[in-house]
């Protein structure tokens, strides 16, 4: 992929973007239009367009103005009425709305975040739908091992590739759980980029192995030896759901191995630095 | 001012950058857009604006990410706009007409590995794709691109992954297609 892309610009000159030349008659048409037209924008005479403005904007104020007072005579009485019933009314539905807020936020400062999942209608999620209860699940998961009479394991793939379909469903949640907020975003990032990193090592188990004639059912048997960058990351993601879900819904008690941002781990500029070595940026 | 150079002229410049840069912006707006009279259009008002703000150009930046900055502002006005949104401009497919085949050319082209790969960031989400283009089409760095486009530079990486993630699903799915 990375390759692919290195020649991207002339991959889409040739193609797609191959309409974008320009003749020298385009482009001195473009500095004449240009100069033409700053000249003309600049000169531009801006009383007709503000009037223009203001006149609209008092012709409806007049319409308004009348339409209120002639079909809703009612509301001048109520508004002086000494009654001050709908005020407080107000006031408890922002009070309300406010604390509603307040439950949502956690934290404050950098380690203030809220959930701001948006799902879509009508749709079945099979995974929990917040993100506390996502992290909870995830991090279940993510430290299970198969177990010997599982399918998997009976048709002879390895455990490294139980966790890479463990790392693809959390990419997948991860896809729909939002969380805002300056360290946990951090984290959900680092989360994330270490599927990312789980799925191109498994693509290149695949790389080069000549698999024609073989039965998909045993192509796996083929498979190259999961990369040193595939299990470290495997670790790295079983690690920072644990602390993740320690931090968020364990007020930080248990087991910690200081791998995020959120609970203020000290191990976290060792796990950034995997990370962006990994992708060179 | 050194002997034998003499400063030149906003209009000058102005035809300097056009020559140099005008195709460039043209394309990227495109990428934004997908339509060519609308990328046609930005370019030319990108320019107008080069022109009219020549004088307060800082040195801090070269003129090739000022000059992308004002294209992906415009470009971004554009698909923000009234306009746009009640009236989706398309670039009129020829070949769909029976009897108006698309050339023996372009029907190798979109055959090849280049178009497929092209069409398939085109098809990336606006935010996905805008990253890819900026860091492999126009060859910005990270921080450029996280100040041309006014996004944190952490967004801009991770945003950098995931697209080039889709990408490769993408792909996949193409192979899952042909099985």
């Amino acid at each position: 992929m990375e390759n692919k892309l290195k020649n991207l610009r002339s991959s889409m000159n040739h193609t797609v973007l191959k309409n974008g030349r320009m003749s020298q008659a385009e482009k001195k048409r473009i500095s004449e239009q240009a100069i033409n037209k700053s000249y003309s924008q600049k000169n531009k005479n801006l009383i007709g367009p503000l009037l223009s403005v203001a006149v609209t904007f008092v012709f409806l104020l007049t319409i308004g103005s009348f339409t209120y007072y002639n079909l809703f005579p009612d509301n001048r009485s109520a508004e002086t009425s000494p009654s001050l019933r709908p005020a407080d009314e107000t006031t408890r539905e922002t009070a309300n709305i406010a604390s509603e807020k307040d439950q949502l936020t956690q934290g404050s400062g950098v380690k203030e975040w809220k959930d701001v999942t948006v799902l879509e209608q009508g749709a079945n999620y099979d995974m929990p739908t917040n993100a506390r209860a996502y992290i909870a699940s995830a991090n279940r998961s993510i430290q299970t091992k198969p177990a010997a009479d599982s399918k998997l394991t009976q048709r002879g793939y390895d455990d490294m590739y139980y966790y890479y379909l463990e790392s693809m469903s959390v990419q997948n949640g991860l896809n729909i759980i939002k969380v805002q907020g300056t360290d946990i975003e951090k984290d959900f990032n680092n989360l994330y980029s270490l599927t990312i990193i789980i799925q191109e090592e498994q693509g290149k188990r695949l790389d080069g192995v000549n698999i024609e004639g073989v039965s998909k059912f045993d192509a796996h048997k083929y498979w190259k030896e999961p990369s040193e960058e595939m299990s470290q990351s495997v670790v790295y993601l079983q690690k920072l759901l644990n602390d993740l879900d320690m931090t968020i819904n364990h007020d930080g008690k248990g087991e910690i191995h200081g791998f995020s941002y959120q609970g203020d781990g000290d191990k976290t500029a060792e796990l950034q630095n995997f990370i962006d070595v990994y992708f060179g940026f | 001012m050194e002997p034998g150079r003499r400063i030149i002229t906003n209009e000058e410049l102005l035809e300097m950058l056009v020559d140099q840069y005008s195709e460039r912006v043209k394309r990227l707006a495109y990428t934004y857009v997908k339509s060519w009279q609308a990328a046609e259009d930005i370019t030319q008002e990108v320019f107008i604006s080069c022109y009219k703000n020549l004088d307060s150009f800082r040195i801090e930046s070269s003129y090739k990410t000022w000059l992308f900055k004002i294209t992906v502002n415009k470009s971004k006005d554009y698909l923000k706009s009234k306009w746009y949104r009640s009236i989706v401009p398309f670039d009129f497919n020829w070949s769909l007409f029976s009897g108006m085949k698309a050339s023996p050319e372009d029907e190798v082209i979109e055959k090849n590995d280049e178009y497929i790969l092209s069409e398939k960031v085109l098809r990336l989400p606006a935010k996905y794709r805008e990253v890819i283009i900026l860091y492999y089409y126009e060859d910005l760095n990270i921080r450029e691109i996280s100040e041309l486009s006014n996004i944190n530079l952490d967004t801009v990486k991770t945003r950098l992954r995931r697209a080039k993630s889709l990408l490769r699903k993408m792909y996949e799915g193409v192979e899952l297609d042909g099985e």
